[in-house]
């Protein structure tokens, strides 16, 4: 960037991008919203962006590699009832923990096989993906919810040294995870030049369909343990929980600045958007404005910053 | 392969082609994914065992009005002997009805009554929920309550008669009652949640939550539990899964509206029995829905 005399909100924006929208946010809801700057709202903003976070950690690789998984509310719902079913016969965290991210893991697989192997765009084969998971979880519960989980809320709802939220936890080490993933090592780098210029990524040695391969799995692996807290939050397994959390995951991502083209975006970017979204949210709530209303404004409200930030981009370039 | 492809056709074929003597219904089911109606629907296949020359087709809209036209007017083609709708929407399903009228198919509109068209509703009346919420409610809440509520599916008939006849019986009756806040958590259990958690935080007294159904309902005690406020706060829903009726009894809720899945599925037999031996059908059965509470719990709870 060229530096040059005085302010300029372009490139204000273009340097701290969503952080500055986020920041603007937060202070208007502080100062604007009642009870939203307490301690205790603060920290029940971050409990309830967790699941969403998760699906959107895993989903930005996918993303910046120029593809996109529209199936991850209906797999979550299927990963975390099975978790939910195994915590049920076994009695055992662990068990229903590994069965749930281990049915992600599957879907993963599957998705970055079928994909890669018949080159099909990842839009319809997820889109699959969901009738599938969706009718697959409803089969399995008979679409009854899974009910009397012994100490399976832990997970969602229990506190690690009876202070830190033990899903925010969670949330924090998925953050160092998925940024060391993406910024440190060379997955990491091959993630962004597939995603760039795919033919290049070729011509240079890079195996793609590896890359996309393990880039889906690991999105199914965080679309298993999005499942997993999600359950777990509401001490049950709900067949027809996580309807159209793809597309407040997906919001997250890019109001986080991930190009859906492909190529480019980062975790932070992503943690903010969905925090951004979380907050407005609960804002609305807090306000109480009137549901019909609220869709209207969080439409209104992802559109602005989208936009905001697309054409300070344009600037910068 | 092209053998086993032809007998497998054949076999296709044949099986669905009405044996001679069978009763054919078409069950149009409105969503396969939600608890109570799901359970209505296991309900009907338990009882229509008992007369082997009942054979039903199921069909799922999964919510979407216009797809349950479609499985209508497919049913229509099959020409079964009897339709029995759940319908997505009132007014929505008409068109199915009178096209069934039309090709002299009886219709039996189960839970939800169709606008248009001739049918026989069986189910319960969604404002006697609401009103049963609404009567008990004003009766326990303390002067000048403070209260919530949580609406269903915007656009849902279901959503909009419990609401309205809640209000009627607490709000218009009670106006000392605040209603501090009301949203919609679409019926869903993660929702019902998530907006309890933003009151919580609004609200330092809430005396009841008032829900249009039990999920929503259950996921308002979760919320309440975690903040650990559920203490003296009303809880009310309405279907009576067996959920509610668990926290019923361990007294975390106060009240569940038992919308009775069995009961609506014997009437509905019930209604294909009559029809089969050539009696005109009532324009509507009603099946009552129950209050359930602490003091009538254990008629109702059947153990883990």
């Amino acid at each position: 960037m060229h530096t040059k005399s005085g302010f300029s909100f372009a490139q204000f924006h273009a340097k701290y991008g969503t952080i500055a929208i986020f920041a603007v946010i937060f202070i208007l809801s502080a100062v604007l919203v009642p009870n939203f700057a307490n301690p205790d709202n603060l920290k029940n903003v971050l409990r309830q962006m967790v699941v969403v976070t998760l699906l959107a950690f895993g989903v930005t690789f996918v993303i910046i590699l120029g593809h996109i998984d529209v199936s991850l509310g209906s797999v979550l719902a299927l990963c975390g009832c099975v978790a939910a079913a195994a915590m049920k016969s076994t009695n055992s965290v662990a068990i229903a923990v590994a069965a749930g991210l281990g049915v992600g893991l599957v879907t993963g697989a599957v998705n970055g096989f079928i994909v890669t192997k018949f080159a099909i765009p990842a839009f319809i084969m997820t889109l699959a993906m969901t009738t599938v998971a969706r009718g697959s979880v409803l089969l399995f519960t008979g679409g009854r919810p899974i009910t009397n989980l012994g100490n399976f809320e832990e997970i969602g709802n229990g506190n690690l040294f009876g202070l830190v939220p033990i899903s925010i936890v969670i949330l924090a080490l998925f953050l160092a995870l998925s940024w060391l993933l993406l910024n440190t090592t060379k997955y990491g780098r091959h993630v962004y030049a597939v995603g760039g210029n795919i033919s290049a990524a070729i011509a240079s040695g890079i195996d793609a369909n590896g890359v996309v391969k393990k880039s889906f799995l690991y999105n199914g692996l965080l679309c298993g343990l999005a499942g997993v807290v999600l359950m777990s939050r509401m001490d049950s397994g709900q067949p027809a929980a996580g309807i159209g959390y793809e597309f407040d995951a997906i919001t997250a991502v890019v109001v986080g600045g991930t190009s859906l083209a492909g190529g480019r975006g980062t975790i932070i970017g992503t943690l903010i958007g969905s925090a951004i979204i979380a907050i407005i949210n609960n804002d609305l709530n807090l306000l109480n404005v009137h549901s019909y209303w609220q869709q209207i404004a969080k439409g209104l409200i992802i559109l602005v910053a989208v936009i905001l930030d697309v054409s300070t981009r344009r600037s910068r370039t | 392969m092209k053998k086993v492809l032809a007998l497998l056709l054949a076999v296709t074929f044949l099986a669905s082609c009405a044996v001679s003597g069978e009763f054919v219904i078409g069950y149009a089911n409105m969503a396969d994914s939600d608890v109570f109606i799901m359970k209505r629907m296991e309900s009907f296949r338990e009882v229509v065992k008992k007369d082997p020359t009942i054979r039903v087709i199921y069909a799922d809209a999964n919510a979407d009005q216009n797809r349950q036209l479609d499985q209508i007017d497919n049913f229509l083609m099959q020409k079964v002997d009897l339709l029995l709708v759940v319908p997505v929407d009132s007014d929505g399903v008409s068109g199915g009805v009178r096209r069934a009228n039309r090709a002299g198919v009886p219709v039996l509109c189960l839970g939800i009554d169709a606008a248009g068209g001739e049918s026989t509703f069986i189910g319960s009346p969604n404002q006697d929920a609401g009103r049963q919420q609404g009567e008990l409610m004003s009766k326990l809440l303390p002067e000048n309550a403070k209260i919530c509520y949580l609406y269903g599916l915007h656009g849902n008939s279901h959503s909009i008669e419990r609401w309205e006849s809640f209000k009627e019986h607490c709000l218009d009756k009670r106006p000392d009652i605040t209603l501090l806040a009301s949203q919609t958590g679409d019926f869903e259990r993660d929702k019902g949640m998530k907006i309890t958690e933003d009151w919580i935080q609004s609200f330092p007294q809430i005396d009841a939550i008032v829900s249009a159904n039990d999920q929503m309902a259950l996921g308002a005690i979760q919320a309440l539990k975690i903040a650990n406020r559920l203490d003296g706060v009303l809880i009310s829903g309405v279907d009576g899964v067996d959920d509610a009726v668990r926290a019923v009894k361990k007294g975390e809720m106060t009240q569940t509206i038992l919308q009775n899945a069995p009961g609506q599925a014997d009437a509905a037999y019930e209604a294909v029995q009559m029809y089969r031996r050539g009696e005109t059908l009532p324009k509507e059965m009603i099946v009552p829905f129950e209050s359930i509470t602490a003091e009538n719990v254990d008629q109702y709870y059947t153990g883990d």
